[in-house]
């Protein structure tokens, strides 16, 4: 049986496709069986993303209505055999997805990949409850500002209670926290929490750091997820992060800011 | 653009919506302000800063305008939003002295349900009464008397976060971790946070003056004791971050660091 991952934030513009997307190839790298799947009914992005647009036929609303086989519409990544993508729906909205429908294509899902992983909507709706529900982790992206960290803590308590491992009783939820849009700069010139800051008011254990880096968004136009990008932070930063939610230790990285050259000292940033 | 100067800037619809009626009785601003307080408290989602319409026909001692006034500040700072008062005899004359609108209510509903309780007597509470009054009876008589029963407090892991809310009916509340901001613990006993308090408490949610707030450390927006609150824009430097104990002082909240 395969394990489900979602990746979630509550709040909207925080990186959570970039994250869902950069996680799942680096699973896919570490020789795991993934399917990527995406929740965000009616304004779908992974498949962007991911840059399998191109080859959308069937996506998740459509296996949900029987239109189609779970098999037909999983889209096979072409850099990585073992990575398949569920593409959301443009068409329809959000009230598509059922209960017994989700369940059932998740259910199918674990029995045929090592690694489920849900890329919720943002907000709180049904998008993103039915994203959450089926968890057994979370990977909740939050960028180091109040109100992402607030929007943060509501999901946490969300999944918390209202999971299909809360009502059937089962252990929590595991949950994580990814720290995305990270500057150590502003962080010491106090502009931005650090990641301590986070951790505290979040009551949950940092599992990465992202660097703010200009190669996330050149990698999301060209549909190559940045971790593919070793030479950029970022996908160092994300590989990191797949290493240890696959349980090993990992020292975190690019925490402190740039050491400055001779110059930029002289003639400042 | 043209158009848009030609089309009317509002427009008036007409709508039927139900509000609550705050039916006054005894006419005493202080035991109101308390008994509301309490009232809101017990039901925040429900009742914070609902629009209510205000019925003085049975107000007793029927009050004069300014007293009217009086009491709609201190049913605002009890967290209910007087908007209008309700058109009788009594309220019509008030309702233009003090310059809100006066409405007439459709068919009469039955019997005032939504008046606040007289006050009510608190009931066992504090464990040391219940431990006395046992004692005595077991020794003075010989019918058999019901043992009082020491109701468990809710006990709760942490941490509470944003948008939870928590009530301990008639009983206190332990909560083993923090309360995010944004969350809202409240028990008619005491409230024990072990952790950090950053969203509100509220003990003695019944109106139990003798109940307390205990935390690890001390952040919150609000803190309220029988209906009594105090609203923390940011902690007082002193206490901020500290361990404390929130009890009620006369009537007033009153926060002191525990001592290690």
């Amino acid at each position: 049986m395969g394990e489900v991952i979602v990746v979630t934030s509550g709040k909207g513009g925080v990186g959570k496709t970039t994250t869902s997307a950069s996680l799942a190839c680096g699973f896919a790298r570490r020789g795991k069986k993934i399917a990527v799947v995406d929740f965000d009914i009616g304004l779908r992005n992974l498949d962007l993303i991911m840059g399998c647009e191109r080859r959308v036929v069937y996506d998740f609303v459509n296996v949900i209505n029987g239109d189609c086989t779970l098999k037909q519409a999983l889209i096979k990544d072409k850099r990585f055999d073992n990575l398949s993508v569920l593409a959301a729906s443009q068409t329809k909205d959000k009230d598509a997805l059922t209960q017994e429908g989700v369940a059932k294509v998740i259910d199918d899902l674990k029995n045929d990949f090592d690694i489920v992983l849900c890329d919720s909507p943002a907000g709180i709706e049904r998008g993103a409850f039915f994203a959450m529900y089926f968890a057994d982790r979370a990977v909740v992206v939050v960028n180091p500002e109040v109100s992402s960290v607030r929007d943060s803590d509501r999901v946490l308590g969300i999944m918390s209670s209202k999971s299909r491992r809360a009502e059937q009783g089962q252990d929590a939820v595991k949950e994580h926290l990814l720290l995305t849009r990270y500057s150590p700069d502003r962080v010491e010139r106090g502009d931005m929490m650090s990641v301590g800051d986070v951790e505290e008011i979040l009551g949950v254990k940092v599992i990465g750091v992202i660097p703010e880096s200009p190669e996330v968004l050149s990698a999301s136009n060209s549909g190559v997820p940045v971790i593919l990008d070793e030479n950029s932070d970022a996908g160092q930063a994300y590989s990191d992060a797949v290493a240890r939610l696959l349980g090993e230790t990992v020292p975190m990285r690019f925490l402190d800011p740039k050491k400055k050259g001779f110059f930029q000292r002289l003639f400042g940033s | 653009m043209q158009g848009m100067l030609f089309a009317p800037a509002f427009e008036l619809k007409s709508a039927q919506m139900s509000l609550m009626v705050l039916s006054i009785r005894r006419f005493d601003l202080d035991l109101l302000q308390i008994e509301i307080a309490q009232h809101v408290a017990k039901a925040p989602a429900l009742l914070k800063n609902a629009p209510v319409v205000l019925e003085l026909a049975q107000a007793d001692p029927a009050p004069g305008a300014h007293q009217v006034t009086n009491l709609l500040m201190r049913t605002q700072a009890a967290g209910l939003r007087v908007v209008a008062l309700v058109a009788d005899a009594i309220g019509e004359p008030l309702a233009h002295a003090v310059g809100l609108p006066a409405l007439t209510i459709g068919p009469r509903r039955k019997n005032t349900g939504e008046a606040p309780a007289p006050a009510e007597t608190p009931e066992s509470t504090a464990p040391a009464d219940a431990a006395t009054t046992a004692e005595l009876s077991t020794g003075a008589t010989d019918v058999p008397q019901p043992e009082p029963t020491p109701v468990p407090p809710l006990l709760l892991p942490g941490p509470i976060r944003s948008g939870q809310q928590i009530y301990a009916k008639g009983r206190d509340l332990i909560i083993t971790g923090a309360v995010s901001a944004g969350a809202e613990v409240a028990a008619d006993g005491c409230v024990h946070v072990y952790g950090r308090l950053s969203g509100k408490a509220l003990a003695g949610a019944a109106g139990d003056v003798r109940a307390r707030i205990y935390c690890l450390s001390f952040a919150p927006e609000l803190v309220s004791i029988a209906g009594n609150f105090k609203v923390f824009e940011s902690a007082p430097r002193d206490i901020a971050g500290k361990a404390v104990e929130i009890y009620l002082n006369e009537g007033r909240i009153d926060v002191r660091p525990l001592k290690a």
